[in-house]
């Protein structure tokens, strides 16, 4: 499973941050990133692997992603279907 | 069975009242159902604002910022809504005693204990509602740090929580409100005219070095004021904290 950070959607709102702050905090520029993600791609997204996330179970971290009121958060299955 | 955290259990609160702030701003005034409905929160952060359907489910959901101070009232929240689309509509035609529900609160668009004064705070339109839970947690606060706003409206009219600002400048003497008009200007006016530009934020700005800068406000104003701010040789990280709306 992969999280992806929309930094292009993103407006620092934060709902991410407060519902599953174990997976998410705000970088520099007060945009989403996940923690201890992969380094940051060229792209205009923030991404890491699922499995590399510790702490938060998987619902919260679903619940963190719901909670974006732009839905700048996706996550998707290994196969590449899109949970959220 | 996981838990739901907390700031997303959906509370129920009661309408208490509804404040017509313009044709197409309202505040809602509510207060918790129960007394475990309510919860604490920081000045400028925000909540989903539930409708409900007549089971108890959500309708939908929209955010909102949280307009007064949490030491306003315990447990009471107010909400300034602008007409924007369904959700907003629908909320304007329930009534005192209809129950909507809550979740939150969410944001970090709030005055930290390092962030330096004085305080210096610019809003345009509905982007004041964040602002004036701030500014009047800090004058509740009895904080004596100067607090400087610079709020830009298109006309008079549209002004929101103007009359509440001119009763905290008499009230606070360190709370110092400055308003501009977009478009037309009534005959009377004494404040500023037109859009906030380098020439009006100059003569604004307290002659200091050292300020924290709090700014909400459509996308294209936000960008304006930085970019004015900046070449005020503010520092972008460190001194303006910005809040933006989504579409």
């Amino acid at each position: 499973m992969r999280i992806v950070v929309d930094r292009q959607i993103c407006i620092g709102a934060a709902a991410c941050v407060i519902v599953a702050g174990k997976t998410f905090q705000l970088d520099a520029e007060g945009k989403a990133e996940v923690v201890n993600g992969a380094a940051k791609e060229q792209t205009e997204e923030t991404s890491a692997a699922l499995s590399s996330i510790e702490n938060d179970d998987c619902q919260t971290i679903i619940d963190g992603a719901l909670s974006c009121p732009v839905n700048a958060i996706h996550l998707y299955e290994d196969d590449g279907t899109q949970i959220v | 069975m996981p838990t739901i955290p907390a700031v997303l259990r959906l509370r129920r609160f009661v309408i208490e009242e509804i404040i017509w702030e313009s044709v197409n701003v309202y505040t809602l005034v509510l207060i918790p159902e129960q007394v475990e409905d309510a919860f604490d929160f920081i000045a400028g952060q925000w909540v989903y604002l539930h409708p409900l359907n007549e089971d108890g489910s959500s309708w939908g959901k929209a955010a909102f910022s949280i307009a007064s101070a949490p030491a306003s009232q315990p447990g009471r929240i107010e909400l300034c809504i602008e007409i924007k689309g369904e959700l907003t509509r629908r909320a304007s035609k329930l009534g005192v005693g209809h129950v909507v529900g809550l979740q939150g609160p969410f944001g970090v668009f709030t005055v930290r204990s390092t962030d330096e004064a004085p305080f210096l705070f610019l809003a345009a339109g509905i982007g004041i509602t964040p602002l004036r839970s701030m500014i009047e947690q800090l004058l509740a606060q009895g904080s004596e740090q100067p607090i400087h706003l610079l709020y830009s409206s298109r006309e008079i009219e549209s002004f929101v929580y103007w009359e509440r600002f001119e009763m905290l400048r008499q009230r606070y003497p360190s709370f110092h409100p400055t308003c501009t008009l977009t478009g037309s200007v009534p005959a009377v006016w004494k404040d500023e005219h037109g859009r906030i530009n380098g020439a009006m934020l100059d003569r604004w700005l307290p002659a200091v070095s050292h300020a924290t800068f709090f700014m909400c406000g459509p996308e294209a104003f936000m960008q304006d004021m930085q970019r004015l701010l900046v070449e005020r040789g503010i520092d972008t990280k460190k001194q303006i904290r910005r809040e933006s709306f989504g579409s």
